[in-house]
């Protein structure tokens, strides 16, 4: 085994390679810092709407930059951070773990890099035209984004960035599929990947089915815009509803998947046992992503004009592999020896955190609660704690734990335990308040509220700057980090999976020597034991 | 080719069950073009042979530039579009060109 290196790796063929290298890590890296850079945008939106709700009135903004505002961070946190990040874990490490030099369609990749680039820029640039940004919330719903409501070239330039947006994930996915379909090493059979490079192919078959029907949704919605009469008829905006959230579901699952299957990795990892019922999990995962794109209605329960029967059945059905996972994930943890550390401190979080999610997602697919629910608070609480204090924990969780592949070198532990204690209690004193807010019927997407909501919105503000605070700590971390190098050898958790039978960072085509033999999947813990 | 196989059968049973309980015309057809997607795709994969691929692709990187203008070109004007279109070519091109190599 190689050793240790501390250099980052750098694209190779200087300008040319900065923009045009089609090595897969460095995809990855541009795409997680496309996304990190529109994060910290959508977080300043985030503490601009909190800021505003911190008490009752108008006092920052009036009601329509609040939905311009609103709009833009729910559609840059999804289209342009949630979705790309979750990808770029898979484009850098679904060939490392599955043992290829490359990945699959590299070119397709760095198109999917520069069309991220292309959604992005465009939809941020309605910010300076005469009537805003698209202000009809992510999902844009007929007839409130049509010409006569969103007057504007703002939200054209909203659905072209989608469009991009949208575009690139799949082409993204479609790299994904490709290198594990034809690209695994000998030995390594389906039933031998890591359970993270199980997740990323569920993950981007979820994509590359789902995103077709946004694009013919984004691309109706323009002509709506321009000519009328596609959704300007009776069924209208229920069609479009229903060409959305056949995308929109789906992709909050594509904001999970690769999260499970990170965390997954790190329990095993740190509790150093094998991941406990792992053909459960696959067949769960398949089971899971068959049954997200059977449930998008579901968004749609207060229409009234679905098959009511049908979503709430399949939407309670997710609970089968869900548990299952869960069950898992647990399971791993039983009777093994853990080491406790960052990573592991943020699988953990993840767990009891979507946790919550989760089960408050039950009380939406169950039609008489929906009813009560729709519109209101409840809806943001239960969707941050899935996407945020769910996703975004396993998302640090993945970024502790194959730091030290990527860099060849630690963060730092204290800073790393400071980042995760602000992220913990700001997320859930952000988000936890808002399931009394909703219950109690404070509806959401308003800039001003009944003064009887006071105080659950102050905590709720308050918990966003703690949260402010924690990304703060991530980044303090990330650059005393990079300037002050500690070297880590090449496998310092003493990790199953073949990423960690490669030098840190790992070469240009990722192996410099001959594999482990793959006999499982889990070939490295198998070797040590 | 299994995976995406298995999946478009997971689906084309939901969307059996939907249409026992009475779906809605464009429920079933999302549905069951999701299932036919899938199986599309699962053919897809099994046909594709990978290439090996250059170190760097300008070209890719600039189709990517000609798609988002051929896009907002639809918003901005036929001037964008008629340009995109060129850089496009181009970008084919150079494509065509790294394939060839």
């Amino acid at each position: 085994m190689s050793t240790a290196t501390t250099t980052l790796p750098r694209a190779r063929g200087g300008v040319l390679g900065l923009i045009a290298s089609t090595d897969h890590k460095s995809v990855a890296i541009r795409i997680f810092l496309t996304g990190f850079f529109f994060f910290v945008a959508g977080g300043i939106l985030a503490l601009l709407i909190r800021t505003e709700l911190y008490s009752p009135g108008q006092q920052l903004v009036n009601q329509d930059h609040y939905n311009e505002i609103f709009s833009m961070h729910g559609s840059t946190m999804i289209y342009l951070f949630v979705v790309p990040i979750s990808l770029a874990l898979g484009v850098y490490f679904v060939p490392l773990q599955v043992g290829a030099a490359e990945i699959a369609l590299p070119r397709l990749a760095l198109l999917g890099w520069w069309l991220l680039i292309g959604g992005g820029v465009t939809m941020w640039l309605g910010w300076f035209t005469q009537n805003g940004p698209g202000d009809a919330g992510w999902t844009a719903y007929d007839p409130l984004s049509d010409a006569t409501n969103t007057p504007g070239d703002g939200m054209y330039l909203w659905i072209i960035g989608v469009m991009l947006a949208a575009t690139s994930a799949a082409l993204l996915s479609a790299c994904i599929l490709g290198t594990v379909m034809r690209r695994r090493a000998p030995g390594m059979t389906l039933l031998r990947m890591p359970v993270f490079t199980w997740s990323m192919l569920m993950t981007s078959i979820l994509m590359i089915v789902a995103a077709p029907a946004l694009l013919v949704a984004m691309g109706l919605l323009f002509w709506e815009r321009v000519y009328g009469g596609v959704f300007d008829t009776s069924g209208g905006p229920i069609q479009y509803q229903n060409l959305f959230w056949f995308f929109g579901h789906p992709v909050v699952y594509v904001m999970f998947f690769p999260f499970v299957g990170a965390v997954g990795e790190v329990i095993a990892v740190f509790s150093r046992k094998r991941f406990f019922g792992y053909r459960a999990h696959v067949a769960a995962l398949l089971l899971f992503t068959a049954l997200s794109t059977s449930v998008w209605a579901h968004h749609m329960f207060a229409t009234g004009q679905i098959t009511v029967k049908y979503f709430s059945l399949m939407s309670t059905a997710l609970i089968i592999p869900a548990g299952i996972e869960y069950l898992d994930l647990v399971g791993t943890m039983w009777g093994g020896r853990i080491r406790v550390g960052v990573p592991m401190a943020f699988a953990v979080g993840f767990i009891l955190q979507f946790l919550i999610g989760g089960l408050s997602g039950i009380f939406t697919g169950s039609p008489p609660l929906d009813y009560h629910v729709t519109d209101s608070y409840f809806i943001v609480g239960h969707f941050h704690y899935t996407l945020f204090a769910g996703s975004l924990f396993g998302f640090f969780a993945a970024f502790y734990y194959w730091w030290p592949k990527v860099t060849g070198t630690f963060l730092r532990t204290g800073i790393g335990w400071i980042h995760f204690v602000l992220l913990f209690v700001g997320a859930n004193v952000t988000f936890f308040p808002m399931f009394f807010l909703g219950y109690d019927g404070m509806p959401r997407r308003v800039a001003d509220y009944d003064p009887q909501f006071t105080d659950l919105n102050r905590v709720s503000t308050i918990g966003a700057f703690i949260i402010a605070l924690g990304i703060l700590a991530w980044l303090v971390n990330i650059v005393v980090s990079l300037v002050k190098r500690e070297p880590a050898p090449d496998d310092p958790w003493g990790g199953h999976t073949l990423e960690w039978a490669t030098s840190s960072p790992p070469p240009r085509h990722n192996f410099a020597g001959p594999l482990p033999d793959v006999r499982s999947y889990h070939p490295l813990f198998e070797e040590r034991t | 080719m299994i995976v995406p196989l298995i999946w478009a059968g997971l689906l084309a049973v939901n969307a059996t069950v939907l249409l026992a309980l009475g779906g809605e015309a464009l429920e079933v057809l999302l549905l069951a073009g999701a299932a036919a997607g899938a199986a599309v795709l699962a053919a897809a994969m099994a046909l594709r042979r990978g290439r090996a691929a250059p170190e760097v692709s300008g070209s890719a990187a600039l189709a990517a530039v000609a798609v988002a203008g051929l896009v907002l070109g639809a918003e901005l004007g036929p001037w964008l579009l008629l340009i995109s279109g060129g850089v496009l070519l181009l970008a084919l091109g150079g494509l065509v060109r790294e394939a060839l190599r």
